[in-house]
């Protein structure tokens, strides 16, 4: 039942009306002494009882008469199976279901979402026949899995019940806008979008714009379906993060797992554990107790054995919410790093340069403990670099060759990057002599544009670098104060760097660091499986002191990483944003195998296309948060992995005020609770004109027929 | 407030009289029938001389036909004593108007006070109250109506009167035959004042009974709700009248009903005074009714 003039119902305090008029009565009382006593207790006793009942009775019968009316003037409108046979006209709905990651919280019965499956297909149950219906999954992105109102009811719960959760938060503006969209395309009768949801804080994030669909579509009928109880419980693994290095076969590499308790009780005995490639666990941590809203970092250090890419797991033990009980992490195991770096002659004036300082973060070690490093370091000059099978290595820097005539030429190192290589390229005194700084041919290439060099406005003595904001994987740790400030570091001249634009299907580029006024202090893009990093300065004193500064080590460790094990970023993607990855060129035309989260083996996910004298694979399915591998043959090791990642704070159970879902979807209907259905049948506001309070002030009218006769029987005296 | 002598009252009352319609035996000669012969104007029977006789009453006619010694007898008349019993109970305070039922009763028992010694019989006043009995002695001096006045206007009906006991203690102590007015609402125990009457008619008294009642008594007419308090600690109740109106006068009819049976039973005379008809009405259509039926 519900009221389309809910504010009348306040009337409802009228009910006390007859009381109070019946206890003034009683109130305003003659007193009378009396003689004939005896005769009167007679009487009275004899009809105390009787007359109290017929009181009692009038009075319900009055106060229901008051209460009827007041119900009728408040327009009722039946919700219930009545109302559906009032109405049995077809109905076009939109169904529009909430995957985001909380609507997998289980109560102990059953999780959200497949109460969310049972009420929407009780609804299609229950629906009058010639009903339409169309379905829309709302995630981060909606998907419209039924797009329109399809007749095929069957097909449409089919497709119900194969609606998963995903590992995002979900917006429902999107979703309902697609809906409407769908229900304004023909003449749909009764238009109605059901959303489904257990209303957390980011579904309603929009509920401003959703009250002005539902204004600009006053045709279509706006349902909400609230599911599940509004409980906080839930503990997640919001990040797991590198502790600096890269990911080498044979060696410890450490993870630093973020936990936090988003509930208001603590949880104790929390075992974290960390496994590769779905093996048995290779590090546990046990934390005694998790209070609440408390954040807590767990150190776990694992190794793999083999290189190539494998997937990281932590987990700990199943809760309210599964899915974000266990997070993955994608990397790239190598057997031994090969970087090698491109300068000129060095002279004993010029002083230690970039290939210095980098070769010392790279491998802070001794002459005599490089031959044991996990990475090997060769430098050479651009003429013998020339002649090199580029291939060989899995890191190319460039710092700052004088002669770019003898180095390969642009299109080997595309193709180079394209492969999986990667390039770092430090322009320097060199660069800055010619012009342009790097040929036309290397615009395609590089991920942005050098200018001239430029020095810092006159009132300034130099460029600083960002000191909060930073957005890049590599140097988000720098965002927490303990990491230390990079305000101490000091550019005295730089490259100003214009971002180059996007192939049409790439990926643009992306700022790792920048200054303090925005311009990019180091940029990348990804190119096929490879990076191409560019920085706006050399290493060198008279350029910048970053290299003085106690992080520098760090970030470019963190960096050296990221580029080589693709944990920074394209191994490890958010729901929904697809990967692509290279492929050989004699895999063109093969399918490829995916073994997603929850899969026991590999099953065919599409094809290997050519692309630009390569293999491209291509996999957009990614909506469940977990380890992805993908294989040529089922049963072949994987020759690409990657890991979707849900938000951080998935895991966090807010939830919207009821009122301002009431005031988005209708402002006279109140929001259902609990698992009641809503009949599709008979909720379009023309349905309501014929809504209940006529045959209420028929009942009224014979109630007070009824009070009336037996008011007068029972004033006749006795 | 009704006056105790109410002139139209006492004028009708006066005229009409009070006869005894009963055989009363009077202590001097008057206008009633005695159970005794005496020496009158009216021949009753002879009977045999015997010494002492007064030779005035001899028939000397019988003596010269018979040559018998016969005294000559005549019927005696007497006059008779009212035994005037008013009920003092509280429940006699109760009046809905003006008039409560003790004035009425008060000036009911002075009219006919009035009316006896105005024929030049007796009267003894008795009033049942609470804390004790008013009595006044046996008088036929029509001087002494001042002292019947002054004793009905000094006392105050209240608390609770076992008026048919009251009575049997009356019969008791009367000798002679006489007439006993008793006035009451007869609230107190029908049973003793059954008995009572019963009593004074087995002893050979004429009793004629004033049922005294308030209208609204009668007709239960009140509206709203309504809390009675009842007198001679009754306790109370709260009641809608119009409610009940129906089954109040049943019960009430039924009392009224079974006293005037077991009036009618013992040959009593019963006689509603109800205090909304003026008085003079009520008495003066009772007597009037006595002298009707005195005279068949």
């Amino acid at each position: 039942m519900t009221f389309l003039a809910p504010i009348v119902l306040t009337g409802l305090a009228a009910v006390g009306l007859p009381i109070l008029i019946h206890l003034l009565n009683k109130s305003q009382v003659k007193v009378m002494k009396w003689a004939a006593m005896k005769f009167l207790l007679e009487c009275v006793r004899k009809n105390e009882r009787k007359m109290q009942l017929e009181d009692l009775l009038l009075l319900i019968l009055r106060c229901l008469l008051v209460a009827l009316l007041v119900l009728a003037f408040a327009l009722p409108a039946l919700k219930g199976l009545g109302k559906a046979l009032l109405n049995t006209g077809p109905v076009t709905a939109m169904l529009v279901l909430d995957r985001s990651a909380s609507m997998e919280y289980n109560n102990g019965q059953e999780a959200r979402l497949d109460q969310a499956k049972s009420e929407a297909n009780r609804l299609l149950d229950s629906s009058p026949g010639g009903t339409k219906a169309g379905l829309i999954l709302a995630g981060a992105m909606p998907d419209a899995v039924v797009p329109s109102p399809s007749g095929d009811l069957p097909l449409v719960k089919r497709r119900i019940q194969l609606a998963e959760t995903d590992a995002g938060k979900s917006d429902l503006y999107p979703a309902m806008k697609l809906a409407v969209d769908a229900l304004q395309q023909g003449n749909a009768p009764q238009p109605q979008v059901h959303i489904f949801t257990d209303d957390t804080v980011s579904a309603w994030a929009r509920a401003d714009e959703i009250a002005k669909l539902r204004l600009e579509n006053p045709d279509i009928e706006f349902i909400h379906h609230a599911v599940g109880a509004r409980e906080t419980d839930n503990t997640s693994i919001t990040a797991l993060q590198t502790e600096g290095g890269s990911p080498v076969t044979g060696e410890p590499f450490s993870i630093v797992a973020t936990l936090k308790n988003w509930g208001t009780e603590p949880v104790t005995g929390i075992r974290v554990t960390a496994s590769v490639d779905r093996d048995a666990p290779q590090a546990e941590e046990l934390i005694a107790t998790l209070g609440a809203g408390e954040e807590r970092k767990v150190l776990l250090t694992i190794k793999s054995e083999t290189a190539g890419f494998h997937a990281l797991e932590v987990k700990t033990p199943a809760d309210r919410i599964p899915g974000d009980n266990a997070r993955a992490m994608a990397f790239r195991a190598l057997e031994r790093p090969k970087v090698l770096i491109v300068r000129d002659e060095r002279t004993q004036a010029s002083g230690p340069s970039s290939e210095f300082f980098l070769a010392q973060a790279l491998q802070p070690l001794s002459r005599e403990q490089r031959a044991r490093a996990p990475i090997t370091i060769t430098e050479k000059t651009p003429r013998e670099a020339g002649s090199l099978p580029i291939d060989e290595f899995d890191l190319v820097v460039l710092c700052d060759p004088r002669d770019l005539s003898a180095l390969w030429s642009a299109e080997i190192l595309a193709a180079y990057v394209k492969q999986g290589g990667n390039l770092l390229v430090f322009p320097g005194e060199n660069a800055a002599a010619r012009t342009p700084p790097f040929p036309d041919a290397w615009n395609t290439l590089l991920p942005a544009l050098p200018g001239r060099p430029e020095t810092p406005p006159k009132d300034q003595p130099a460029f600083g670098l960002q000191t909060t904001g930073f957005l890049h994987p590599v140097l988000a740790p720098w965002n927490e104060p303990s990491m230390g400030s990079l305000a101490l570091v000091r550019t005295a001249r730089r490259f100003p760097l214009r971002a180059a634009k996007a192939a049409k299907d790439g990926i643009p580029p992306q700022t790792i660091l920048a200054f303090s006024d925005g311009q990019p202090a180091l940029i990348e893009w990804k190119v096929g499986n490879g990076r191409a990093t560019l920085a706006a300065f050399p290493l060198e004193r008279g350029w910048t002191n970053l290299y003085l500064h106690p992080s520098f080590v760090a970030i470019i460790q963190r960096w050296f990483a990221a580029m080589l094990s693709g944990h920074g970023g394209e191994l490890n993607l958010p729901p929904r944003a697809g990967f692509g990855h290279a492929a050989p060129l004699d895999a063109v035309g093969k399918a490829f195998f995916v073994r997603a989260p929850g899969q026991d083996e590999a099953r065919k996910a599409g094809q290997i296309e050519g692309r630009e004298n390569s293999g491209w694979l291509q996999f957009r399915e990614t909506a469940k948060a977990g380890p992805y591998s993908i294989s040529l043959e089922p049963t072949t090791p994987p020759i690409a992995a990657f890991a979707v990642q849900g938000p951080a704070d998935a895991g966090e159970l807010r939830y919207a005020e009821p009122d301002a879902i009431t005031t988005a979807l209708k402002a006279d209907a109140p929001t259902p609770t609990g698992s009641e259905v809503v009949p599709m049948a008979g909720r379009s506001k023309a349905a309501y004109s014929m809504e209940l309070w006529f045959p209420i002030i028929v009942i009224a009218t014979l109630l007070l027929c009824l009070e009336t006769a037996l008011a007068h029987r029972f004033s006749q005296s006795k | 407030m009704i006056p105790l002598l109410d002139p139209d009252t006492v004028s009708r009352a006066d005229s009409l009289g009070l006869i005894a319609r009963m055989i009363v035996e009077g202590y001097k000669v008057g206008d009633h029938r005695s159970p005794k012969r005496g020496f009158a104007i009216e021949f009753a029977q002879h009977r045999e001389y015997t010494t002492g006789d007064d030779l005035r009453h001899l028939d000397w006619k019988v003596l010269g036909r018979t040559d018998r010694y016969c005294i000559k007898q005549y019927e005696q008349d007497t006059n008779f004593v009212a035994q005037l019993m008013l009920d003092g109970s509280e429940s006699m305070v109760f009046g809905s108007d003006k008039v409560r039922k003790i004035d009425y009763a008060k000036a009911l028992t002075a009219c006919v006070a009035h009316a006896i010694l105005g024929q030049r019989d007796a009267i003894a006043l008795n009033i049942f109250t609470n804390p004790g009995p008013v009595h006044m002695a046996r008088t036929d001096n029509p001087g002494k109506m001042t002292e019947v006045l002054s004793r009905l206007a000094a006392f105050e009906a209240g608390g609770e009167a076992n008026f048919g006991t009251a009575i049997e203690q009356v019969a008791a102590r009367t000798s002679s035959r006489g007439i006993f007015v008793i006035i009451s609402d007869f609230f107190g125990d029908e049973e003793s004042l059954r008995q009572g009457i019963e009593r004074l008619r087995f002893s050979g008294h004429e009793v004629v009974v004033f049922h005294v009642l308030d209208p609204a008594e009668i007709s239960f007419p009140m509206k709203g709700t309504v809390r009675f308090e009842g007198l001679e600690n009754l306790g109370a109740v709260q009641t809608s009248p119009a409610e009940i109106r129906k089954s109040y006068l049943e019960v009430f009819d039924a009392f009224r009903t079974r006293v005037r049976h077991f009036c009618e039973r013992a040959n009593c005379h019963y006689v509603l005074a109800d205090t909304g008809v003026p008085l003079a009405e009520t008495l003066g259509a009772y007597l009037a009714f006595r002298r009707r039926a005195a005279a068949r």
